[in-house]
């Protein structure tokens, strides 16, 4: 009874006799929504996948419309998805008809064709859908004042999929702006079930005032298991294909199924497998981030059709798309965290009362130790959680052009907005200071001529955009997601005619030659050539093909998860449960070399490849392992070892040298002491750090995002960022972009106070052991080739081992012969 | 001939460092130094190609505020050279300024440093390039669109055919770099590039990045056959 009387005194009868021709009544937590609207209150609503999340989120601007009409914007969505943006609106579309009501919903993305978007400028629909980046630019027309200063709602979708990365940080700032312009506006989070809502809640308020958290809790567990197979499970890298005829069996057992992967190659390996056993040639397809927008529109509406038994794909599907009735999930290769896991998993099933099916197919036996720790950290409901940081800097110089493209403003005004959101509320006048110099005139110590500026200082102590062709420069580069270079990827009939399928980094476009064939959107493709900023290929039957390589895509594992998996090695109690592969291969680390325990740390060393190998098993998060590296490379190049390359995995770190570390060396390597200053150098001269400072610097404005669209008659026109960080560091060594580089670095990267933590606790508490060859754990550590250059000694001699010095030592020697002829 | 001896023997001292390697170009002995440039010492000469002066201060120019610090670098990295050989002759192989009024846009500080490096040689040459088809008039040396010496020409971009009596030339334009590949490292720089009667300059400039040397337009000139490089890496220079 009581839910009836919340219905009456909330939802409209309009809308209660909608609820009831579709069989639904209100649910408890959508009456909290609607009672929070109209308290003025901005919520976080935490509720597990199927819940109807979403629609809790719009009901209150409904029924707010319905009740009060009006023109222009109400409500503004804003997705992370350009996808959900789609789907929520086909969603909303169908009530609204329904119910007859008088309201405009439309969406804006990246592919809102021009003429839509100004007429959205003109005359705005009631409920826009939107992205942060569409919305950033909205904010940048000069009647943005106009355009938001009504705005009612904001609700932001999939919370917890991005508030923890530089485009929360974004949107952070997005919500602030919007509040300058409508202070009244009700901010509602809609996330997914998290460790701790409270950094949310925090991060969806203003400053000072956290949204309240509604929390809806499942009572059903999630129905998981790892998928048996006959088959041997691989030692390393990504290798499912051992699995592929039970995972097919799997797909024929239920309607619908969505196979995730970790990465778009994966989803590209893992289709090919599968339609290369599809004998009863089941609807199988495939979706991910770099197929078009043509392909995968086309994907989705036969998915919602339920023409197809099964879609392969990766994060892109993670998201609340509704997809119809998937019966079964499947997880190929590990989770890498407990809330991925179960996000994956809620696409499964879309009722809330009834357990989702999934099944795990760990792609190499370290990933069964991973899979068997996720499967026990849901049963007892533990989650993993990612902390908030301080705001991304680098976002700052997109913010500041952004607001004074709107509306003219003083340093003092965008300063004060900037606090009022919660990831920059502790940000010193002083660097913003810096960064304000920054946008107005690139704030260099050295000029060499009276400088260009972007900004121009008015009479009444304002700033405007110096001209034009800047405020253009600028809309065309918001955004925070830096992307590779990328081609597009032309399908070819005839000569240079065909249709676009997709694009691949430039990278990979790059290490073709004409012949190569390799695997795209499903299909062997054979590589014709480069022509205009399209890559252009045609279809082929034969050769073994190459995988694109994506950039991005990795993800590390959750610090929650390695620590379990750590326990797990050393309960060997725990090891019935496993496959019995994965038991044979421990007990052959067992034997052969040691498995790691919790109060130390297990260091092998052996010779592979031509050169020596050291593997430290921390456990302790990839950036705490890259950190390491780092300083133990630099601490390996002053002993002499030589060191040439590291790479870190999710269980430790493995580096690559000429000389072996021995166990003389264990205690100066170590130790506490290289956190010491001999860190901030090698720091800044390392690859990392490069990298970093190519984003910042594309970030900031520093340099042309958008070059690609462009056509150079010469690459070489196009600037290296690695050689601009090279002279600012030498010769502008405290410019505030150096400053944001670093500290970009130390978001995406490095884990000094964890890294300080883990030394500490560990002197003296290491366990060395020299072996003949790899050992039986390392073996997928060091099949993984993704590694850090260390530029140093060891390189060197490899250059002079490999190089032509002999024949320039003959020359050199008659040189010699004719100065002494000539003395 | 003790000039020429002294010019072989300063090189000697780069090359003992492996600062820079000598290399044999249709019959020539010349070094090509890990710093960027060439030199030559039968003719006690210095080359340097592609120093794009003021590139950074360009892109301010329209728009992006990237740092100008690289004329600062180029001449600082120019001066050392000229310091290690002392050659009597400096040519700087065109490009040498990276758009039509990049001498403006030049600090006076290092106008005075650029000044004061051309009085050190003897003789300057500017070889026109696209970028720098007019030279400041305010620069002294000579301006030029070719040289030839011995049998070899000195040009901006590659010229075809050559003129009576070169057989062989040394050119820029192309800004070349190589990927290397050593026991599982991958090693990348600018370099030179030849074979019996091309050689390609790497680029001198502090912000000037790189076209692989596998690049079609590279091989059409020096094609994988029969090519030789020098790498440069960490200001060494690497025969390979």
């Amino acid at each position: 009874m009581g839910k009836s009387v919340i219905t009456d005194s909330l939802l409209p009868p309009v809308f209660d006799r909608w609820f009831q021709q579709r069989g639904w009544s209100l649910r408890s937590y959508q009456a909290h929504m609607l009672a929070a609207f109209q308290a003025q209150r901005s919520t976080l609503l935490i509720a597990p996948t199927g819940a109807g999340k979403t629609l809790s989120g719009l009901l209150p601007s409904l029924v707010d419309l319905y009740h009060t009409p009006t023109t222009g914007l109400h409500t503004l969505y804003i997705s992370p998805l350009k996808a959900l943006t789609h789907d929520i609106e086909r969603n909303l579309i169908q009530p609204v008809a329904d119910m007859q009501l008088n309201i405009s919903i439309e969406t804006r993305t990246g592919d809102t064709p021009s003429h839509k978007r100004q007429r959205q400028r003109k005359k705005p629909p009631n409920m826009l859908l939107i992205t942060p980046e569409s919305l950033m630019l909205m904010l940048s027309y000069a009647d943005a004042d106009k355009l938001f200063g009504k705005v009612k709602a904001v609700i932001v979708d999939e919370v917890h999929a991005f508030a923890h990365g530089k485009r929360g940080d974004f949107t952070a700032l997005i919500l602030a702006r919007l509040r300058y312009y409508s202070p009244q506006l009700v901010t509602f989070g809609l996330s997914a079930t998290i460790a701790e809502p409270e950094l949310l809640g925090a991060w969806l308020g203003p400053t000072g005032t956290p949204a309240d958290i509604h929390r809806v809790n499942s009572d059903v567990l999630p129905n998981i298991n790892i998928l048996p197979s006959q088959a041997r499970i691989p030692f390393g890298g990504f290798m499912a294909k051992y699995a592929v005829p039970e995972i097919y069996a799997a797909i024929q057992r239920v309607n619908t199924s969505l196979i995730f992967v970790n990465t778009r190659a994966q989803a590209e390996l893992m289709f090919q497998f599968l339609w290369e056993a599809n004998d009863k040639a089941l609807p199988i397809a495939i979706y991910h981030g770099s197929l078009s927008k043509e392909q995968r529109r086309k994907t989705e509406s036969m998915m919602s059709t339920g023409q197809i038994r099964a879609v392969v794909t990766t994060s892109a599907l993670e998201l609340g798309i509704d997809w119809g009735d998937v019966e079964l999930v499947i997880q190929v290769g590990a989770p890498k965290g407990v809330s991925r896991l179960l996000q994956r998993i809620g696409r499964s099933n879309h009722r809330m009362d009834e357990p989702s099916e999934a099944l795990l197919v760990p792609a190499n036996r370290f990933e069964v130790l991973e899979c068997k720790t996720a499967i026990d950290a849901i049963a007892r409901q533990q989650l993993d959680g990612e902390p908030l940081h301080s705001g991304a800097l680098d976002v700052i110089p997109q913010f500041i052009f952004n607001c004074v493209c709107s509306e003219p403003a003083t340093p003092e005004q965008i300063y004060q907005q900037l606090l009022e959101a919660p990831p920059y509320c502790g940000l010193s006048r002083l660097l913003f200071d810096a960064l304000w110099q920054f946008t107005v005139d690139g704030g260099y110590a050295l000029q060499a001529y009276d400088r260009y500026k972007r900004l121009e200082k008015q009479t009444d102590g304002t700033y405007k955009p110096a001209s034009r062709r800047v405020i253009q420069r600028h809309r065309q580069n918001i955004g925070t997601i830096v992307e590779a270079g990328r081609l597009k990827v032309k399908r070819l009939r005839r000569a240079h005619q065909g249709k676009v399928i997709g694009e691949v980094e430039e990278y990979f476009a790059q290490t073709l030659v004409k012949g190569d064939t390799f695997l795209f959107a499903g299909e062997v493709l054979k590589f014709e050539g480069i022509r205009d900023m399209f890559l252009e290929a045609s279809p082929s039957q034969k050769g073994e093909p190459k995988i694109p390589s994506y950039v991005g895509g990795q993800m590390p594992l959750s610090t929650f998860l390695a620590e379990g998996v750590k326990a797990l090695l050393a309960s060997p109690d725990e090891w019935a449960k496993l496959p019995r592969d994965v038991l044979e291969w421990l007990e052959l680390q067992r034997a052969f070399s040691k498995l790691p325990t919790p109060d130390s740390i297990l260091i092998e060393q052996f010779p592979f490849r031509q050169a020596q190998y050291t593997l430290f098993y921390t456990f302790d998060g990839r950036k705490a392992h890259q950190t390491l590296g780092m300083l133990l490379t630099r601490r390996m190049e002053k002993l002499k070892l030589k060191p040439l390359s590291f790479s870190i995995t999710d269980y430790g770190l493995s580096i690559c040298s000429l000389k072996p570390i021995l166990p003389e060396h264990i205690q100066s390597l170590f130790n506490p002491d290289i956190l010491g200053d001999e860190l901030e150098d090698w720091m800044l001269e390392s690859p990392m750090l490069k990298r970093s400072f190519r984003r910042v610097a594309m970030v900031s404005g520093l340099i042309e995002q958008q070059y690609h669209g462009q056509r150079k008659t010469m690459r070489q026109v196009t600037f290296s960022t690695d050689l601009i960080y090279d002279t600012l560091r030498e010769y502008d060594p405290d410019h505030v972009l150096l400053r944001v580089t670093r500290q970009d670095a130390e978001r995406e990267l490095l884990d000094l106070s964890r890294l300080g933590d883990l030394l500490i606790r560990y002197v003296g508490k290491t366990d060395y052991v020299a072996l003949e060859k790899v050992s039986p754990l390392a073996i997928p550590i060091v099949l993984d080739v993704r590694s850090e250059a260390v530029k140093g000694a060891g390189r060197e001699a490899l250059l002079e081992q490999a190089s032509l010095y002999a024949e320039a030592q003959d020359m050199m020697e008659d040189v010699r012969r004719l100065l002494e002829s000539q003395q | 001939m003790n000039n020429i001896a002294n010019a072989f023997s300063r090189a000697m001292q780069r090359a003992e460092s492996r600062h820079a390697v000598p290399i044999k170009f249709a019959g020539n002995t010349l070094f090509v130094d890990g710093a960027g440039c060439l030199f030559w010492p039968a003719h006690d000469m210095l080359i340097v190609s592609d120093l794009h002066f003021e590139k950074g201060s360009y892109f301010a120019v329209l728009g992006s505020p990237v740092p100008n610090y690289d004329s600062r670098k180029t001449l600082q990295q120019l001066a050392h050279v000229i310091k290690a050989y002392q050659p009597r002759h400096t040519v700087c192989l065109g490009d040498s300024f990276h758009d039509q009024r990049a001498w403006q846009r030049l600090d006076e500080s290092l106008k005075v440093t650029l000044r004061d490096l051309i009085q050190q040689s003897d003789r300057w040459t500017w070889i026109v390039g696209n970028h720098d088809p007019e030279l400041p008039e305010a620069l002294s040396g000579e301006v030029a669109h070719t040289l030839v010496y011995e049998n070899v020409l000195l040009s901006h971009e590659p010229e075809c055919p050559l003129p009576a009596g070169a057989e062989a030339q040394i050119f820029g334009h192309f800004h070349p770099k190589l990927s290397y590949k050593v026991a599982r490292q991958r090693l990348t720089g600018k370099c030179a590039v030849y074979h019996e009667h091309r050689l390609i300059m790497p680029a001198f400039g502090a912000y000037t990045g790189g076209l692989s040397i596998d690049d079609p337009a590279i091989t059409e000139l020096v094609p994988k056959l029969n090519r030789r490089a020098v790498l440069l890496y960490a200001d060494k220079a690497i025969p390979l």
